[in-house]
C-alpha cells in the first residue's frame, strides 16, 4: 500500500452550492480529496474525530459573537491542522487573523488551486503511519458490525448517523485491512472482541 | 520484454520456460509434456487445438495488457473457449479448492480451538462464494453461450447480463490473506501459514487470469455471436 500523500479537506459553509462548488473542484485536482462537508460546525470536533482532516476550509460567518475568542480552542482544533477562512461577506479582522489564509467568493478556480498549494508547500503531509490501533469507537462499532448488525442499527445503538457510522467502517477498513463483513467478524473472534455466542 | 508477444511458430518450451504460468494453460487443453522441439503450432495439431485461441490465451496469461485484435477474437472458436473455461473449473474444483481446504485445516489445528475453527468458518463463507460463481457460469452463462453457437438464442438473456462479479471472491481472498499473516497470533506455524499463502497467492494469480480471459475474450466473442444470430 503507498503512503497517503493527500491533503485531507473538511469543509464547514452553510450555503450547499458552495460546498458542491468546492467539491466539484477538488475533484479535479490531485493533492486534495475533500473528505467531508457539513452545514453546521456545531459537531465539528466529532466530524474531526471521523475525517482525520488536515484542512479545514471555514465560513467565519457561522462564529456567533458570543465564541469570537479563540475558533481553534472552541472547536478543539489541533494547531497543526490547516484552517482557512471562505469569506463572502464583512468579517470582523479580529476573526480572520485567525485563519492561515483566506479564500473568498471572488476567487477564480485557479487563485484557489495557488493559495491551496501554496500552503501545501509550507505544510508538507506528514507520513500517516501506515497501521494504527483501532480507537475505541471504532473497536465498539467493529463488535457491531462483527455481530451482523446493518449500518442503520449501528446508528440507533450507537446514537450517531448513518453518514458517520459509514465514515468509522471506512477508518476501520483502513486500519485493519480488511474489507468484507465475515473478515471483520473473523477479526473480531481472533481479537477476543466477540465470542461464538454472539454470532451462532 | 514489454511489447513481447507469443507466436505459433516459436517452440512450445520456449512458451513455457518464458513464463511458468502457461503450464496452467497446458493442462486445461490437454496437452502433455514431451513434446521435444515441435512448434507451438506442431503440438496444437497433434492435439487437435485451435493454435490461435491457445496463443491468445496465452499471451493474455503472460501479459494483463495484451489486447487481442478484432480478427485475432473473430477467428477463435466459441465452443473450445468454453470448453477450456469449463476445465480450468474442474481445475479449481477438484485441484485447487480442495488443496488450499487441507492446508487451511492443517493450520487450523495448529491455532487454539477458538482461532482454528475461527478459520475453517472464513474459509468456508469463502470457499460458497467461489462455488456460487463457478456454478452460475457453469449452469447459466455456459449453457447459453452454447444454444447460440447452435444458432438456438433464448430471448431471455445476453452476454451483457453476465455482470462477472469476482469482486467478493476478491475482496475475501485479500481478507484471508491479511488474517493469516496478520492477526492469527504467532504460534510457531509459520511453516503452515506460508504453505497456505503460497497456495492462495497462486490461486489469485490464476483467478485474474481466468477473469481476464472471460472479459477479453469470452464476452467480445459471445458479443459478436449474438451480433450475427440476431
Amino acid at each position: 500500500m503507498k503512503a497517503n500523500l493527500e491533503k485531507r479537506i473538511l469543509i464547514i459553509e452553510p450555503s450547499p452550492i458552495v460546498r458542491e462548488g468546492f467539491k466539484s473542484l477538488l475533484d479535479e485536482v490531485k493533492g486534495f480529496v475533500l473528505v467531508g462537508s457539513y452545514a453546521d460546525p456545531s459537531q465539528l470536533e466529532e466530524h474531526c474525530s471521523v475525517h482525520r482532516p488536515d484542512i479545514i476550509i471555514f465560513n467565519p460567518v457561522l462564529m456567533s459573537h458570543q465564541h469570537r475568542g479563540s475558533i481553534r480552542n472552541f472547536f478543539n482544533i489541533r494547531e497543526e491542522l490547516t484552517l482557512i477562512a471562505f469569506v463572502y461577506s464583512f468579517v470582523d479582522e479580529l476573526i480572520i487573523q485567525q485563519f492561515d489564509a483566506v479564500l473568498t467568493i471572488n476567487d477564480d478556480r485557479t487563485r484557489i488551486l495557488n493559495k491551496l498549494q501554496i500552503l501545501q508547500k509550507e505544510h508538507p503531509v506528514e507520513q500517516r503511519p501506515e497501521s494504527e490501533d483501532l480507537s475505541s469507537r471504532e473497536t465498539e462499532i467493529l463488535i457491531s458490525i462483527a455481530k451482523g448488525l446493518t449500518n442503520k442499527e449501528i446508528g440507533e445503538k450507537h446514537f450517531i448517523s448513518i453518514h458517520t457510522v459509514i465514515s468509522h467502517r471506512k477508518n476501520i477498513v483502513r486500519k485493519t485491512g480488511i474489507k468484507s463483513v465475515s473478515g471483520l467478524t473473523m477479526y473480531a473472534l481472533l481479537n477476543n472482541l466477540i465470542g461464538y455466542e454472539d454470532i451462532e | 520484454m514489454k511489447n513481447y508477444s507469443f507466436s505459433p511458430r516459436m517452440k512450445m518450451a520456449d512458451l513455457i520456460l518464458a513464463n511458468h504460468i502457461n503450464l496452467l494453460v497446458l493442462g486445461r487443453f490437454g496437452i502433455h509434456l514431451g513434446f521435444a522441439d515441435k512448434t507451438v503450432d506442431e503440438v496444437c495439431l497433434k492435439y487437435k487445438v485451435n493454435t490461435d485461441l491457445f496463443v491468445l490465451i496465452c499471451n493474455i496469461f503472460y501479459d494483463h495488457d495484451f489486447e487481442a485484435s478484432k480478427p485475432q477474437i473473430a477467428a477463435c472458436p466459441t465452443d473450445e473457449m468454453i470448453s477450456f473455461l469449463k476445465k480450468s473449473h474442474q481445475f479449481y474444483r477438484v485441484e485447487r479448492l480442495p488443496e488450499i481446504k487441507s492446508a487451511i485445516q492443517d493450520l487450523s489445528a495448529s491455532c487454539t480451538p477458538i482461532h482454528g475453527k475461527a478459520l475453517e468458518r472464513f474459509f468456508n463463507e469463502y470457499y460458497q462464494e467461489i462455488e456460487k460463481h463457478l456454478s452460475y457460469e457453469d449452469q447459466v452463462v455456459f449453457p447459453y453461450i452454447e444454444e447460440l453457437i447452435n444458432y438456438q438464442k433464448k430471448a431471455d438473456f445476453t452476454i451483457k447480463q453476465f455482470e462477472d462479479n469476482h469482486d467478493n471472491i476478491e475482496i475475501k481472498l485479500d481478507d484471508l490473506k491479511n488474517i493469516i499473516i496478520k492477526y492469527i497470533p504467532e504460534n510457531d506455524n509459520d511453516e503452515l501459514r506460508k504453505l497456505l499463502l503460497d497456495k492462495l497467492f497462486i490461486f489469485e494469480e490464476d483467478l485474474n487470469r481466468h477473469q481476464l480471459i472471460e472479459d477479453k475474450l469470452l464476452v467480445p466473442m459471445v458479443l459478436l455471436l449474438e451480433s450475427q444470430t440476431a
